[in-house]
């Protein structure tokens, strides 16, 4: 037989470990939570920052790549940050926890003179492939997809200037809004 | 009141488990992150290589269309929303292949193209720019790289892949040529899975919302395409269910404030470049 006051007790002491535990998961969630306060860096090229989590807010500045942002808090596909002190919000695409690398431009006409020496020697991969049993597979794609090189080149020498892209984008939108 | 004593600790023993537990996830996930980064020098330089090698192979399958004009309107506006797209260190390539089939593609490295048959269907500026959206997404956040698990190191299946091209012994060029079939697999049978082709379509909205497109147009796109999914074989069947990408779309275009805006659609010009 159970005593009343023993059961009183008991609810008691349950309580206070069902305290003890929300204590600790509120002491926790900052702890996770220590991204707040920390900087990210803009990894586009232009970030835009709005007023509000919403495109439709007013836009404060565009930050671009490099900047150092500091993270107060996030919020759907959006941190708030200030830059220079000044708060804002902007997409979490546009921002990444390490500083960006620097743009990165492999030389295509070295790069075409030395895959066309790779693929001038199928006689090495085809024989180890062929060992491995892959050979039948690469054939039958082979067959399905070629490649074409030249296309490729032309598709490269089409070079378009990120400054002639913001215009040619940003005269569209005027002349859209013209009547 | 001994075993009172003893729930009390055992609830608050618990909890530490509980909250040590949760950091330790916590700081897993952080290595793991850091370990499939992707993003050193040799890593990126692999991720273009082998695009190159992926876009050379979906060139040999599709023509690229020889209309200069048409051309440089897809790479000024995907260069355009390139620069929000978060990878400062890759420059993005625009082309249009000939063909009815209504799709797009994107290989690693910042190759993108579009389909005449896609750009038929299309209404207005704000739908190409949202698709091209939709396909930096891919490269942006690197599915097909992480897929094959393309580096630079020695870390993995394609390992000193970076510097193979030049000097590739049999097992490199062999890891290689096993990747692309793969990839031309997910490109042109298999497809992305789901969450990644929901991730590109949230990725596209806001890209191109960013520039200044109407967030609704991806949607629209896809709704009207939706008509040819079944029953069509020269439609985008790589794809998930259009069904649930619309919802997907919808829900995000709802949370994020982003329907009945005033962006741009920009419809005339569209048809000066395209349909003409």
């Amino acid at each position: 037989m159970i005593r009343s006051d023993a059961i009183a007790e008991l609810v008691k002491y349950c309580i206070i470990g069902l305290l003890l535990a929300i204590f600790f998961f509120l002491i926790q969630t900052p702890l996770s939570g220590a991204e707040k306060n920390k900087v990210m860096y803009i990894h586009s090229a232009k970030a835009p920052v709005y007023s509000r989590p919403n495109i439709q807010s007013e836009k404060i500045m565009e930050l671009k790549t490099g900047m150092e942002i500091i993270i107060l808090e996030e919020k759907g596909f959006w941190y708030q940050m200030t830059y220079n002190e000044i708060p804002g919000w902007i997409f979490k695409l546009m921002v990444r926890d390490t500083p960006p690398k620097e743009f990165y431009e492999i030389d295509v006409n070295q790069l075409a003179e030395l895959e066309s020496k790779a693929r001038k020697r199928p006689s090495a991969y085809t024989t180890t492939a062929s060992a491995r049993g892959l050979k039948t597979k690469r054939d039958r794609f082979a067959s399905q997809y070629k490649n074409d090189y030249n296309a490729l080149e032309k598709m490269e020498s089409m070079v378009i200037s990120r400054e002639d892209a913001d215009k040619f984008i940003t005269d569209g939108m005027i002349n859209e809004n013209t009547p | 009141m001994k075993t009172l004593h003893k729930i009390v600790l055992t609830v608050f023993v618990c909890s530490l488990i509980w909250i040590g537990l949760a950091d330790a996830g916590e700081a897993r996930k952080r290595i793991s992150s850091m370990a499939n980064d992707y993003s050193n020098l040799s890593d990126i330089e692999a991720e273009i290589r082998f695009g190159r090698d992926l876009s050379a192979r979906i060139l040999g399958n599709y023509k690229l269309l020889k209309d200069e004009k048409k051309n440089k309107y897809i790479g000024l506006i995907g260069t355009g929303l390139s620069q929000y797209a978060g990878r400062p260190e890759l420059k993005f390539y625009f082309g249009i292949l000939e063909t009815d089939e209504i799709n797009a593609f994107a290989a690693p490295g910042g190759y993108v193209f579009i389909t005449t048959g896609a750009l038929v269907q299309m209404e207005n500026e704000a739908q190409l720019a949202a698709v091209l959206g939709h396909e930096i997404a891919h490269v942006v956040k690197r599915h097909v790289v992480r897929k094959l698990n393309i580096k630079g190191d020695q870390g993995s299946a394609t390992g000193g892949f970076a510097s193979m091209i030049g000097g590739a012994t049999g097992s490199f060029r062999e890891a290689f040529e096993h990747s692309l079939l793969e990839a031309e697999e997910i490109l042109f049978k298999k497809g992305y899975g789901i969450e990644e082709e929901i991730e590109a379509d949230q990725f596209g909205i806001l890209l191109s919302s960013a520039a200044g497109y109407a967030p609704d147009a991806l949607r629209n796109f896809l709704i009207k395409c939706k008509r040819f999914e079944s029953g069509n074989p020269k439609t985008d069947s790589d794809h998930p269910p259009h069904e649930i990408r619309i919802q997907k779309m919808n829900i995000t275009l709802q949370a994020e404030g982003l329907l009945n805006t005033n962006n741009a659609k920009i419809r005339k010009r569209f048809y000066d470049y395209i349909q003409k």
